[in-house]
């Protein structure tokens, strides 16, 4: 039996082959990736050449510019090794990437911004454990789940570790503290563990004990979080402190109208809005760019969810299909999380617009998670021997 | 292979992504389009910031339209934004060096922990090229107006000058602030969040609409004769201020209005405050003799008496009694019996008290009444004063002092004003500074139209009471003032100072007031000197010896430029 999903047929692909999930996928993220280097020079010409030690507006460009680079071999890599031996890697890579958020912890090795420990610096280079932790979490996922589907269903073989990898992950990213990131990795992980075929019988159970213990836990033991909560109930509470970021990012959104005021003449870049070119720069983009540039982008992401989501419906393996999910899930539930922050729809949290937002780990785990997405899309189809064995063995 | 559960979970996931796309979507509809105007104010509020740029005052001129105050902003002045200072030692010692000012007074304008402060304001040309050549981020130069003013003390305190913020504070500077001042405009600038200005966004300036400019009546050569002779009189005579005004007699147009002492109205701040005060409109004075034309004009206007009328002047020493009330007065020269016109010729107190008498009471109020006495002229300057009389109440001691200029006290420029109502026909002028404001343009706004306030004696009477004051300066006590081949009409006027608790016998005003040509007046003058002090005795220092010599000297600069006539002398004869 020819499972007719599997296999993009030509006569399928469209106009310029946009109904062909790996070639929207390619473009969506294409189209963010160099949206996204526009955005950064725009919002980082002007305060860059206006600091004495800089003094060259090009050089948040140069080093995104560098990242992407960095983001291309990784991109390569992750699509020339074939999936199944990038799986096989998850359980080294998780126990590797957990062992780089402890490093995180250590004063000497770790750098503090913001009052929360996220970086590790050699060279001149910072590596934010917690994008490297994303990617690791869903190809352990992977390889936890891939083997057979009954492992997944089985509670002690394939919930408990999974959950218990999700946990220890978003625990140690908790403690940073970075409370917007453990949160999505639980969500993500969830997300991604209950397609592979966790049983929600065995999870909700767990989850109905833990969630509201550990919300109360946050919401309770850490002041910034409350605070942040607070100031989203209610605004105005505190319009030039916490509420400011928000309000700022609002204003920039709102002024931008229909089509914006022009690519490189906005100007909350002009230190209005804090952290306009990292996790805030959609903001940037509804001012500059307007709603136009905005829905685009917000389209990219919708389309890089269907070809995702197609993509997993075509794996040729569990594996296969897991990684596709899980990436796709963390690449679009960052993205939906990051535009419903900047627009004020849920409580701030630090985190970054894949392809678009400046900073190179991000940019390299999410080129990488691309690289898989496309991997597993393109081995697809090739095994073509393999599969009809697969089906009369099925069969039998 | 995925299964069936698998492609339900990829087929959740992509509805559930659907939906919060269509959620996420909707909200930037919200934020940016419903929203839009709310939000775009708001980034225009903080992002935007409007700066003024200064209209250039507008200058004053005199009546040819010569400049008597004009505003440049040629003038650079210098200023630091300490928080861009990123080497102060080095800044300091660059700045001292170029604005020759004391280092450690620069360091400490750098580390002042304000956005702005200034180091040095209106800096000379080669000041500001040096401080340009630095270029330093955290530097920065403004344009400043100064006012200048180019005749100098000419005519300072009709000029009037202006403050730090060339806002005018005396004089016409003062009176026509809001034509001269103009209307600053608006620049837009688009700054961050720091406050610093980072570019100029296009199509919003409002340009700054340039002052006007007010034309004076001022005639800068008779102003400069007048400045030249009262200060040759206040070196001769010492008097502690002197005063002049010539004034067209029809119109009312002020030719010239000086002061001494006076004072540099680019540096008002050296001068005292009293030498800045325009004397001529501000202080009041008993007028003493030269008060006289009014109350014999009224007698010859209501037919009371005739030139040739006889008056018994009593040989120096009169009393007049009315009811109960008694008073007596003196002359100085002691004489007999008078007509009318040698009352007025020689000025005698006896004489005009005794046909002030014959006029009724209520008549002759009602004279005084009509010229205003007491109430300011309307001059568009400021601070002029109105004067006063009989200031316990009118009783017969008023009856009798007013008519020769006491209990009565006058600004020099009213007392000018009522003798040039009565000599131009009879009709009291409206004294004006102001001949026209102009558009920087050119176009003339407003312009003075010689208006009469309201007559006060007829044209006959006007006639007699000129040869009568003729007289006084052919024969009587203006002879001082007489010019040759001139008909010039004339009072001069001595009145010893009120002082706290009488009249002094030590300190007087003299003034002389005078008309010419006789016939039709072209031009009228009053000399004041305030406490002449030099020269001769005290008693001596009349107006006829003082003020009419000065007046005198004035004329016969002026009457040719105004193009009197010289009459022949032939003809002076036959008259």
């Amino acid at each position: 039996m020819i499972e007719s999903d599997n296999v993009a047929r030509p006569e399928e692909r469209g106009i310029f082959g946009l109904s062909d999930p790996p070639f929207a996928a390619a473009a969506s993220a294409g189209l963010l990736l160099v949206f996204g280097m526009i955005m950064v020079y725009s919002a980082t010409a002007v305060p860059s050449l206006s600091k004495p030690d800089v003094m060259d507006e090009f050089h948040f460009l140069k080093k995104q510019a560098m990242y992407l680079m960095i983001g291309s071999l990784a991109f390569w890599l992750c699509l020339r090794v074939h999936y199944r031996k990038i799986a096989s890697a998850g359980v080294y890579l998780l126990p590797l990437s957990l062992a780089l958020l402890v490093l995180v912890l250590v004063p000497s090795i770790g750098k503090t911004y913001n009052g929360a420990s996220r970086w590790i610096r050699f060279g001149g280079f910072g590596l934010q454990a917690s994008d490297a932790a994303k990617l690791a979490l869903v190809i352990f996922l992977a390889w936890l789940m891939g083997g057979s589907p009954e492992r997944a269903r089985s509670l002690f073989r394939g919930t408990i570790p999974a959950l218990l990898a999700i946990a220890v992950t978003a625990g140690l990213v908790a403690v940073e503290p970075d409370f917007g990131t453990a949160l999505f990795l639980i969500a993500a992980g969830s997300i991604t563990a209950i397609a592979a075929g966790v049983r929600l019988r065995h999870l909700l159970p767990i989850a109905a004990a833990g969630v509201p213990a550990m919300a109360y836990f946050l919401y309770a033991k850490f002041g910034h979080i409350r605070d942040r909560l607070d100031v989203f109930m209610n605004p105005e509470l505190d319009p030039l402190g916490k509420g400011h970021q928000v309000k700022q990012s609002l204003i920039a959104l709102g002024s931008g109208g229909i089509t914006g005021c022009g690519i490189g003449s906005g100007r909350m870049k002009l230190y209005f809005l804090p952290e306009n070119f990292t996790d805030f720069i959609f903001s940037l983009i509804g001012e500059e760019a307007g709603l136009a540039g905005t829905l685009l982008v917000l389209f990219c992401f919708a389309v890089l969810l269907w070809a995702g989501a197609s993509i997993a419906r075509r794996a040729r393996d569990m594996q296969g299909f897991v990684l596709a999910i899980g990436v796709t899930v963390t690449i679009c539930a960052q993205a939906f999380i990051n535009i419903a922050v900047v627009t004020a729809s849920v409580p701030t949290k630090e985190i970054s617009l894949p392809f678009v937002s400046y900073g190179g780990s991000s940019l390299v785990c999410m080129m990488a998670a691309i690289g898989i997405l496309l991997n597993v899309a393109l081995n697809s189809g090739t095994d073509a021997v393999e599969a009809p064995l697969e089906a009369a063995h099925e069969a039998a | 292979m995925p299964g069936k559960r698998q492609r339900i979970a990829a087929d959740m996931t992509l509805a559930c992504g659907g939906v919060v796309v269509c959620l996420l979507a909707a909200r930037l509809v919200q934020i940016q389009h419903v929203e839009h105007s709310a939000r775009l104010s708001e980034n225009e509020q903080q992002s935007k910031i409007c700066i003024d740029v200064p209209a250039l005052r507008g200058r004053i001129l005199d009546r040819d339209g010569g400049e008597m105050a004009v505003s440049r902003s040629l003038v650079k002045s210098l200023f630091v934004v300490p928080q861009k200072v990123m080497d102060p030692e080095t800044l300091a010692e660059r700045l001292s060096e170029a604005l020759s000012i004391e280092k450690e007074k620069i360091l400490d304008l750098l580390r002042k922990e304000r956005k702005f402060v200034w180091i040095k304001r209106k800096l000379s040309p080669e000041e500001t090229s040096r401080v340009q050549g630095m270029s330093d981020p955290a530097l920065g130069l403004r344009d400043e107006q100064k006012r200048f003013y180019p005749k100098r003390r000419l005519a300072c305190h009709a000029v009037g000058f202006v403050g730090l913020d060339n806002e005018g504070l005396e004089g016409a500077e003062a009176q026509f602030n809001s034509e001269l001042r103009g209307t600053d405009g608006r620049r837009w600038y688009i700054r961050d969040a720091f406050q610093n200005l980072v570019a100029i966004p296009e199509g919003q300036d409002v340009a700054a609409g340039d002052g006007n400019d007010v034309w004076l009546t001022i005639d800068p050569f008779i102003q400069s004769v007048v400045e030249e002779e009262l200060a040759a009189s206040f070196q001769k005579w010492a008097p502690a201020s002197a005063s002049c005004i010539v004034m067209s007699p029809k119109s009312g147009e002020i030719l010239a209005i000086a002061c001494l002492p006076d004072f540099d109205p680019s540096d008002y701040i050296a001068s005292k405050v009293e030498d800045r005060r325009n004397r001529a409109i501000t202080d009041t004075n008993e007028p003493g003799s030269t008060f006289k034309p009014l109350t014999i004009a009224a007698a010859l206007e209501f037919g009371i008496v005739t030139p040739e009328t006889v008056i018994d002047c009593s040989y120096g020493a009169k009393a007049f009694c009315q009811g109960g009330a008694r008073r007596l007065l003196h002359d100085y020269h002691p004489y007999g019996r008078l007509t009318v016109a040698d009352v007025l010729a020689k000025s005698s107190n006896i004489g005009t008290t005794d046909i002030a008498l014959r006029i009724p009471e209520q008549r002759y109020l009602r004279f005084l009444a009509d010229l205003d006495i007491g109430s300011p002229t309307g001059i568009e300057l400021p601070g002029e004063a109105g004067g006063w009389m009989a200031p316990k109440g009118w009783s017969f001691f008023s009856r009798t002092s007013v008519p020769w200029g006491q209990e009565v006290a006058l600004t020099p420029l009213k007392l000018l004003v009522s003798i040039s109502g009565l000599v131009n026909g009879g009709e009291i002028p409206r004294p004006s500074i102001l001949r026209k404001i102009t558009a920087p343009d050119g176009e003339v706004l407003r312009s003075f139209e010689p208006r009469a306030q309201r007559r006060i004696i007829s044209a006959s009477t006007c006639k007699t009471l000129k040869g009568m004051l003729k007289r006084g300066v052919d024969t009587g006590t203006g002879t001082a003032a007489r010019l040759d081949g001139y008909e010039i009409g004339g009072k001069t006027g001595t009145q010893t100072k009120l002082m706290r608790g009488g009249y002094s016998m030590q300190k007087s005003i003299t003034s002389f007031i005078c008309f010419v040509p006789v016939d039709d007046p072209v031009v009228s003058m009053v000399v004041v000197l305030d406490e002449p002090s030099k020269g001769a005795d005290a008693h001596h220092l009349t107006g006829g010896k003082c003020a009419a010599p000065a007046g005198a000297a004035i004329l016969s600069k002026i009457l040719p430029y105004l193009g009197v006539m010289k009459k022949e002398k032939k003809e002076c004869k036959e008259k």
